[in-house]
């Protein structure tokens, strides 16, 4: 093996030492798991031979031992289909968490448990596996024309997790009582009854761990760049299929057994790029390990520790909660690990009269204004008239304002990462929001609409303030930001996984706030965001040269008689101001940002203030839009004008993105 | 506490405004809205059905009993009732629980509110449905169908216990299974438990429990848990995919002392966070279901 020298190389001494610490410390968990279920020494037979009449010994048997193995064999899964894509893909934030498969799994078992229960006959994981695998074909389907291209398949991975998440959270807003069990399987709990999950979870990991040794060259050949890659006689868009294949296959068996497990798929590599690790190839064979030992160590101390006031945590919740604070921890301690993100838009249109344009939708959006306060529906049928101007009006407003919020610091968010799939949320920003509305809601504080709401906005300051500390360091190049912000992001699924599998009825209060909403706004709220809207839209066209030079880079930065970090600041400071503003109005829910930028762009508006301009507006029609057909499409049922824009425009934008790549051919 | 307060407040205004004695019916609330699934179950009983509760689906499928009359409105989702319908239809009167608490000023704008705590915080569920039902009955003047029911209520339970007496079966594991892994088991703070320790039934969950009454649980920890072999296990439907039958494919299920010996029954859906119309209802399933299994053993 000549790659045992160069491992060991690599990896300083500390970093071995604190690795078999862990090591120790698991199996000690281990143990004391197993003492726990089988109180006094019995033969150690018990373990494959168990006597029937004798429960501990039942309980070792088709519970205690499988559950080790399966923990062993998720995690390792998880992270052979996240060194793979990240590989692939080239982005460290690859995960299978990431690109929508467990979400679309999700989906799938929260649509068949309301509209086809008997297909749940054949067994849950059949229905789950379908969905995760539908999720990843599509992604596949979609990004064929590009030959597979890192940035469109992330792209669309995560208008798919998006999507796939609208469609389910609709369905909890409606169906939510009969949901429970799709809630249990979500907390990705690992308690076994049997040895079936072991069983049908072993040939496709063995497959997809074969597959992936065949494939390793090219594999790390993909690695480098697509140029390397065709220069070495490879067949790029092969490879990258037969890559995304494995990936998706490992993760749909796994998630369909367990449920969603978050973090270890983006941890395991993440961890072994810290500690040093650069070759593919032995990344491709350690993380694997890692990640067995880390979901069993978290899932050992949930087995030992994870039962308060008698509820018992489901594994994969605890997983999201309690790997946020450890991947921040290692952010702060890495100086740089990835490389400067590409520049792909892709668009080649350019329109002659951007101002047309912007007319054009401003003309379209008052026009939704005036039917979203005028048009309405009732127990007889379409209405119009100004009868309930009182309830319409603040959420009219407070949609339009945060839809522009939205749009605009869109645009200002992926010019400054030089990323389309950048989004404000990523900022870690809605993350910290939600937070402060679930200890608002846990602790019982949040008894008024303006308490929840201060909560919020408090989490959200908070979220801003940690986020912009800890990127000082590296003169806040956004790489390490949006990391934080994927670790808060995690760890709020951590809270309401954790929250709805233990069957708390407050869940469904927050998730009705999560799903956004324009249903709390008064008209003080929504005069007072409308004020927070002008002034925070008027600072973005008051930097659009800022917003030029930083997404050009440091040299024109200072060419343009800046200071390179002084700029970044003030941008990231006005993006945190606009995504908290409008995920206080709005909730958390911010598509709007990642397609309203989008739209502009297509329709050839270049510059950065047209672009501004464009985006704010269809932001702002996207949101009124939504909150007048969430409104009355489902009356008397209403769903929340985010999720309704996403539910509507996710497949459009990519209808409008496969029809641009036609015309591109 | 202080939604007892401002019952008080409230209560005592009324009577201020006309003594009990002197007042037309016309006078209390006659168009009520609950937004709460025991609250409006309880109106029923007390002959005033609502004319507007949210989720009305849901309660047919998961209350069944009392039937809700056809001409009641559904105002869509129980934590963002759709305002528009609920003003149109002209309230006099909505009740909703403390988890509603923060939309109380939009609603206050319509009608007056009224919060009731059922299970919201720990504790006796039928001792703090009784004490709803007579506020109820205050507020609506309608004091006497309110004893009536409390009274029809505890009826039930007493002909439920003179025939459990009979029997004297050991303990109950009360479980609503989610899938062949979870299960929730019903204890302390439960509409369950609260009916069953007045039939004289005992809970074998002596664990903690959530605020709501059950613990979500694995089986296994289940199992490890109650190692009692006499105890009977109490099935809530709805059961998922084809019942208990599937759960027989499984070797810790089926090795499972109760189902080897088919010391089980099943109950047809009892609102789980129902008031006293529930509690007789289940005390009514109970003893039937109890019933047919001494017949079949």
């Amino acid at each position: 093996m000549q790659a045992c020298p160069n491992l060991i190389q690599s990896v300083s001494v500390k970093t071995i030492i604190s690795f078999f610490g862990l090591i120790l410390f698991t199996f000690g968990l281990c143990y004391l798991s197993f003492a726990r279920t089988l109180p006094s020494l019995s033969p150690i037979q018990s373990m494959w031979s168990p006597d029937t009449a004798q429960i501990p010994q039942l309980l070792i048997h088709y519970s205690w031992l499988p559950r080790q193995f399966v923990a062993l064999m998720a995690g390792a899964g998880l992270a052979l289909a996240g060194v793979i894509l990240q590989q692939v893909l080239r982005n460290p934030l690859a995960a299978p968490s990431t690109l929508g498969f467990s979400s679309g799994a999700m989906m799938a078992l929260t649509l068949a448990t309301i509209h086809a229960p008997w297909m749940l006959s054949f067994g849950r994981e059949w229905v789950a596996m379908a969905g995760a695998l539908g999720t990843g074909l599509i992604i596949l389907a979609l990004t064929k024309k590009r030959g597979f291209s890192p940035l469109t398949v992330i792209l669309v991975g995560m208008f798919m997790t998006l999507y796939c998440s609208a469609v389910t959270a609709v369905l909890n807003v409606m169906d939510q009582k009969e949901l429970w069990s799709v809630f249990l399987w979500g907390g990705g709990s690992l308690v076994q009854h049997d040895w079936q999950t072991f069983k049908q979870m072993s040939l496709p990991f063995l497959l997809s761990v074969v597959a992936a040794i065949v494939f390793v060259r090219p594999l790390s050949l993909i690695g480098l760049s697509d140029e390397t890659a065709g220069s070495a006689g490879l067949n790029v868009n092969r490879t990258r299929m037969i890559a995304f294949l494995i990936a998706i296959f490992v993760t749909a068996s796994i998630v369909s057994h367990v449920g969603v497990i978050t973090f270890i798929g983006l941890a395991a590599p993440a961890l072994l790029r810290i500690a040093g690790i650069h070759r593919f190839g032995q990344r491709l064979i350690l993380a694997p390990i890692v990640g067995a030992l880390l979901l069993w160590f978290v899932d050992l101390v949930v087995q030992n520790f994870g039962t308060f006031s008698g509820y018992a945590a489901p594994t994969g919740a605890v997983t999201g909660l309690f790997g946020a604070p450890i991947m921040i921890w290692l952010l702060l301690r890495t100086k740089s690990m990835f490389q400067p993100s590409v520049v792909d838009h892709g668009y080649v249109f350019r329109t002659q009269k951007p101002m047309l344009v912007a007319w054009v939708f401003f003309a379209i959006l008052v026009l939704l204004v005036v039917i979203g306060l005028f048009l309405g529906k009732s127990q007889t049928g379409w209405v119009w008239g100004a009868q309930a101007l009182e309830w319409r009006s603040p959420r009219v407003i407070a949609a339009w304002m945060a839809g522009a919020l939205l749009g605009a610091s869109g645009v200002i968010m992926q010019r400054m990462l030089r990323n389309p799939m950048a989004s404000p949320e990523l900022l870690g920003v809605n993350a910290g929001a939600s937070i402060g509305m679930a200890i608002a809601i846990l602790s019982g504080l949040g008894v008024s609409i303006v308490i929840q709401l201060g909560f919020a906005a408090v989490g959200a300051f908070g979220a801003m303030m940690f986020v912009i500390t800890i990127s000082r360091r590296s003169n806040y190049s956004p790489e390490k930001v949006i990391l934080v912000g994927v670790a808060l992001t995690s760890f709020v699924e951590g809270i309401t996984l954790l929250m709805s599998a233990s069957g708390d009825s407050r869940t469904l209060l927050l998730m009705s706030w999560l799903t956004g909403s324009t249903f709390r706004i008064d008209m003080t709220l929504a005069l007072l965001s409308s004020g927070a809207a002008i002034v925070l839209l008027g600072a973005a066209f008051a930097c659009t040269r800022m917003q030029q030079a930083v997404e050009l880079g440091p040299a024109f930065i200072r060419n343009a008689g800046l200071n390179e970090s002084k700029a970044r600041l003030i941008l990231l400071l006005l993006v945190a101001g606009m995504s908290a503003t409008a995920t206080i109005v709005v909730g958390p829910l911010s598509f709007v940002s990642l397609m309203a930028p989008h739209i502009a762009r297509m329709l050839g508006v270049i510059r950065v203030h047209h672009q501004l301009l464009v985006s704010a507006l269809i932001g702002g029609l996207l949101l009124v839009f939504g909150d007048w057909a969430g409104r009355t499409l489902f009356y008397p049922w209403q769903v929340t004008a985010p999720l309704f824009t996403c539910l509507v425009g996710g497949p459009m934008l990519i209808w409008f993105l496969m029809r641009r790549e036609q015309h591109a051919r | 506490m202080r939604v007892i307060i401002f019952l008080l407040f409230w209560a005592s205004s009324l009577a201020f405004e006309a003594p009990a004695s002197q007042v037309k019916p016309s006078a209390y609330p006659q168009r009520v809205v609950s937004l709460d699934f025991a609250l409006a179950a309880t109106l029923v009983e007390m002959g005033l059905p609502p004319v507007g509760i949210a989720d009305k689906h849901g309660y047919e499928r998961w209350a069944q009993e009392p039937a809700l009359p056809d001409s009641v409105v559904d105002l869509g989702s129980m934590y963002e009732p759709n305002l528009e319908l609920l003003e149109s239809i002209q309230p006099d009167l909505i009740l909703i629980t403390p988890y509603q608490v923060h939309i109380k000023p939009f609603l206050e704008k319509i009608a007056p509110v009224v919060s009731m705590t059922t299970y919201q915080v720990a504790g006796d569920v039928i001792e703090k449905s009784v004490k709803n039902t007579r506020e109820l009955g205050t507020i609506l003047g309608r004091e006497a169908q309110a004893e009536a029911l409390i009274t029809s209520t505890y009826q039930a339970m007493q002909d439920a216990k003179q025939v459990v007496e009979k029997y004297a079966f050991p303990s109950f594991l009360v479980m609503r299974v989610h899938d062949k892994q979870h299960v929730w088991v019903y204890g302390e703070n439960s509409l369950f438990q609260s009916v069953m320790s007045r039939i004289g039934l005992q809970n074998a969950w002596t664990q903690k429990t959530n605020t709501w009454g059950f613990s979500s649980q694995g089986l296994p920890a289940v199992t490890r848990a109650n190692q009692n072999k006499e105890t009977f296990v109490v099935f809530l439907e709805p059961m998922p995919d084809e019942g208990v039958r599937s759960l027989n494919e499984s070797p810790l299920w089926r090795l499972q002392p109760w189902m080897q010996e088919k010391r089980y029954i099943t109950l047809p859906p009892v609102l789980q966070y129902g008031a006293l119309p529930a509690a007789r209802r289940l005390s009514h399933v109970f003893v039937e279901a109890l019933q047919s299994k001494k017949e079949k053993m």
